[in-house]
C-alpha cells in the first residue's frame, strides 16, 4: 500500500500533477531512499522509452498500406466463414464429439444427426492464415496518451468492429497512402496526442479497429460481446422422445422444434417455441364382434410453449450448461416442465445445443373419451402422462 | 448472484424429480381377486336395477333393439347343490314378461342357471359359470353349458372399459370358448358387475348387452 502510494506521487510528479510543496517533499524522499530513488528512476526511464519510442517511429506508406489491406483481407474472410480463427481447439472438438456421442447413443443409432452434424460444419470453417494477420493487426502502439508531454503506458484497448467505419476505410483508394491526409490530421489534433501519434494512429481516429482483435468468440459472453448486444437468437431442433404411456420403449426420433427468444443478458433469456412431439395417445382395433379393443401408442401433436433459460457457462465459457422451464399448450390441453441442456458456440453468432426437456402433460380429454364404444383398454385411462425430449441443434444469434 | 444460481439449479433439480414422479408405475388395481363377488351384479342386493341396451338376433330375444332390466330381487329361499340361490327379474322393454333368471354365488363362483325348466321346480334350463375364483389373467376354468363344454379365460385383468359413454376402472374380461362354437365375451367392472357381454351360441344365435346404468329403486 506504501509503495502504491509512493508509486502514484512519482506518476503524479512526472505528470506534472504535484504542486511546490509535494513535488519537494517526493525529491527529499527520492534523496534519502534508495528504494524511492530506484523506483523513481525506472518510472523515469520508461517515461522517457515512451516518449522516444513514439517520436521516432515512422512508418512506411508501403506498409501503412499492407496492414490495411491485410485487416480487409481479415475482414473479408471473416465475412465469409463464420467460424472464427483457432475456434476448433483440441477442448471444443472434445466437448462437441461428447456431446454429439451421448445425442447418437440417445437416440438409439438414429442417423438423421450426422448429415447435420454441426461438428462437420466446423471441421470445413478453420483458417489458418487469419492467424499471421492477427498477429500484424497487433502491431497497434500501446501507448495512446500523453499529459504534459509525459507520456504514459496503458493496457492494450481492443475495440469492437464498427461495421459502419470499417465501410469507410473499405471506400478508400488502397494505394493512395494518405500521407497529406494524415498529416493533415495530425496538424488538427491537440499538440500532446500529435506528440505520439503514430502514422496509423489517425486512420484509426476515423475507423475503429476491426474485430480480428478479438481472434475468436470463445464464449457465450463472447458472442454477446463480439458485435453489439445481440438480444435475439432463433434455433431449429430436432428432437427424439418418450412418452409415458406409450408404445414407444425408447426414444422415438423425427420431431423438431422451432424456436424465437429474447436475450435480456449472456445468461438469461425467454422465448416461445414450436414444437412436434410424441404424446400418449390409444390405438383403437375392431373386433369381428364388434367391440373395439385399444392399446397404448403415441400420435404426434403440434404445442405452442413459452420457455426460460439460463446458462451457466464452464470453463471460461467453453461451453454452457442451460438450466430452464418451459410449458404451453397443445390441442387436447397443457404441458410445463423443466429442462436442461448444453451450449456450444460453434461460430461467431452459432450455438450448437443439447437439450432434456422432461414435461408434465395434462390433457383435457382422456384416451378414451375420443374412442367409440364399446372399448376397452388393458390398463387404466390415462389423462395425465409424462414426455420426455431430448432435442438438439442449433441457434443464431443476432 | 451465486445464490440465486444455486437456488435457480436447486430449484430445476426439484422440478425434473416432481415432474418424474408425478407419474406413478405401480398399479392401483392388485393382479388377482380371491372373491368374486365385487365384480359380480348385486344379487343380494333387493331392488338394484340394471338397465341394458341389447340387440339380439336369437330365439326369447327382441329382434329389434330393446332395452333389458335385470332386477334383483335378492336371496331366494331355496338353494341349489348347497350353495345360496338369488333371483332376478328379467323384463325388455318391447319383448314378453318379466321372468324369474336364477343364480348361485359365493365367493369362489358366480353361476347364471338361467330360468326355472317349465313343471320341474328346483331345475334350470342353464348352467354357465360367469367367474370362479382366483381371478387374474391367465386363469382359466371349464363347465358344461347345454350339453356344451365351455373354457372361460380372463384376458385382462384391471383394465378400463367405456360401455355407453361411461369409463369403468379395474375391469376384466373373460373369453368363453364352447367346443361346439360358441364365442361369448364379458366385461365385469369391480363393485358394478357386468357391464358388458356379447354372446354368440351356434343353437342360441347372437346377442349383445351394453350397461346403460345401475339403479337402487
Amino acid at each position: 500500500m506504501k509503495e502504491y502510494q509512493i508509486e502514484s506521487e512519482i506518476i503524479a510528479y512526472l505528470d506534472g500533477r504535484l504542486n511546490d510543496a509535494d513535488s519537494a517533499e517526493l525529491m527529499h524522499r527520492v534523496s534519502i531512499s534508495p528504494e524511492i530513488r530506484e523506483l523513481f528512476q525506472e518510472h523515469e526511464a520508461l517515461r522517457q522509452m515512451a516518449f522516444h519510442a513514439s517520436k521516432n517511429v515512422s512508418v512506411p506508406a508501403e506498409l501503412d498500406d499492407a496492414v490495411f489491406a491485410n485487416v480487409l483481407a481479415l475482414k473479408r474472410a471473416e465475412d465469409r466463414v463464420a467460424a472464427p480463427v483457432m475456434f476448433w481447439t483440441v477442448k471444443r472438438v472434445s466437448v462437441m464429439a461428447a456431446a454429439v456421442a451421448l445425442i447418437v447413443a440417445g437416440t438409439l443409432g438414429s442417423l438423421e444427426f450426422g448429415s447435420k452434424s454441426p461438428a462437420n460444419l466446423a471441421v470445413t470453417s478453420g483458417s489458418s492464415n487469419s492467424q499471421v494477420s492477427i498477429a500484424q493487426a497487433s502491431m497497434a502502439p500501446e501507448i495512446h496518451s500523453v499529459t504534459n508531454g509525459a507520456p504514459t503506458v496503458a493496457a492494450p484497448q481492443f475495440e469492437n468492429t464498427n461495421t459502419r467505419a470499417t465501410q469507410v476505410h473499405e471506400t478508400l483508394p488502397a494505394a493512395a497512402a494518405p500521407q497529406e491526409e494524415v498529416a493533415a490530421e495530425v496538424a488538427n489534433m491537440p499538440q500532446s496526442e500529435a506528440a505520439i501519434a503514430m502514422a496509423p494512429l489517425p486512420r484509426s481516429g476515423s475507423i475503429k479497429s476491426p474485430n480480428v482483435l478479438e481472434p475468436s468468440a470463445r464464449s457465450l459472453r463472447d458472442l454477446f460481446a463480439a458485435d453489439g448486444y445481440e438480444q435475439f437468437e432463433v434455433g431449429a431442433d430436432l428432437a427424439s422422445s418418450f412418452v409415458t404411456p406409450g408404445s414407444v420403449g425408447n426414444l422415438a426420433p423425427y420431431n423438431f422444434r422451432l424456436r424465437v427468444a429474447y436475450n435480456f443478458d449472456d445468461r438469461n433469456q425467454i422465448g416461445v417455441r414450436v414444437a412436434r412431439s410424441k404424446f400418449s395417445d390409444m390405438a383403437v382395433s375392431m373386433t369381428p364382434n364388434n367391440w373395439y379393443s385399444a392399446s397404448e401408442a403415441t400420435a404426434q401433436r403440434m404445442s405452442e410453449e413459452l420457455f426460460y433459460e439460463h446458462r451457466f457457462p464452464v470453463d471460461n465459457g467453453l461451453f454452457s450448461v442451460s438450466l430452464g422451464a418451459g410449458g404451453g399448450i397443445f390441442d387436447n390441453g397443457w404441458l410445463a416442465g423443466p429442462e436442461a441442456g448444453i451450449r456450444i458456440p460453434v461460430g461467431a453468432r452459432m450455438l450448437f445445443g443439447a437439450s432434456f426437456l422432461l414435461s408434465y402433460v395434462h390433457q383435457t380429454h382422456t384416451a378414451l373419451d375420443d374412442i367409440n364404444s364399446p372399448v376397452i383398454y388393458e390398463g387404466k385411462d390415462f389423462q395425465n402422462t409424462l414426455v420426455g425430449r431430448i432435442e438438439y441443434g442449433l441457434s443464431y444469434r443476432f | 448472484m451465486k445464490y440465486i444460481s444455486n437456488w435457480f439449479v436447486a430449484v430445476l433439480a426439484t422440478a425434473f424429480v416432481a415432474t418424474g414422479c408425478s407419474m406413478s408405475t405401480s398399479p392401483d388395481t392388485p393382479s388377482t381377486a380371491n372373491d368374486v363377488r365385487p365384480y359380480y351384479v348385486k344379487l343380494a342386493t333387493p331392488n338394484v336395477q340394471y338397465r341394458y341396451t341389447e340387440n339380439a338376433v336369437a330365439e326369447y330375444h327382441p329382434a329389434v333393439p330393446s332395452e333389458l332390466t335385470m332386477d334383483m330381487q335378492g336371496v331366494s329361499k331355496d338353494a341349489y347343490n348347497g350353495k345360496q340361490l338369488y333371483t332376478c327379474m328379467w323384463s325388455y322393454s318391447n319383448y314378453g314378461t318379466p321372468t324369474p333368471w336364477y343364480y348361485t354365488l359365493d365367493q369362489d363362483q358366480a353361476v347364471d342357471l338361467g330360468v326355472e325348466e317349465f313343471g320341474k321346480p328346483g331345475e334350470y334350463n342353464d348352467y354357465w359359470v360367469d367367474l370362479q375364483a382366483p381371478l387374474k389373467e391367465g386363469n382359466s376354468w371349464t363347465f358344461v353349458s347345454m350339453g356344451e363344454k365351455i373354457t372361460a379365460t380372463i384376458t385382462k385383468f384391471g383394465a378400463t372399459a367405456k360401455v355407453q359413454g361411461t369409463t369403468y376402472n379395474d375391469v376384466m374380461m373373460v373369453e368363453y370358448n364352447g367346443a361346439n362354437g360358441s364365442h361369448v365375451i364379458e366385461w365385469f367392472a369391480k363393485d358394478k358387475g357386468l357391464i358388458y357381454s356379447n354372446y354368440s351360441r351356434p343353437n342360441i344365435g347372437s346377442v349383445v348387452n351394453e350397461l346403460k346404468s345401475i339403479e337402487q329403486k
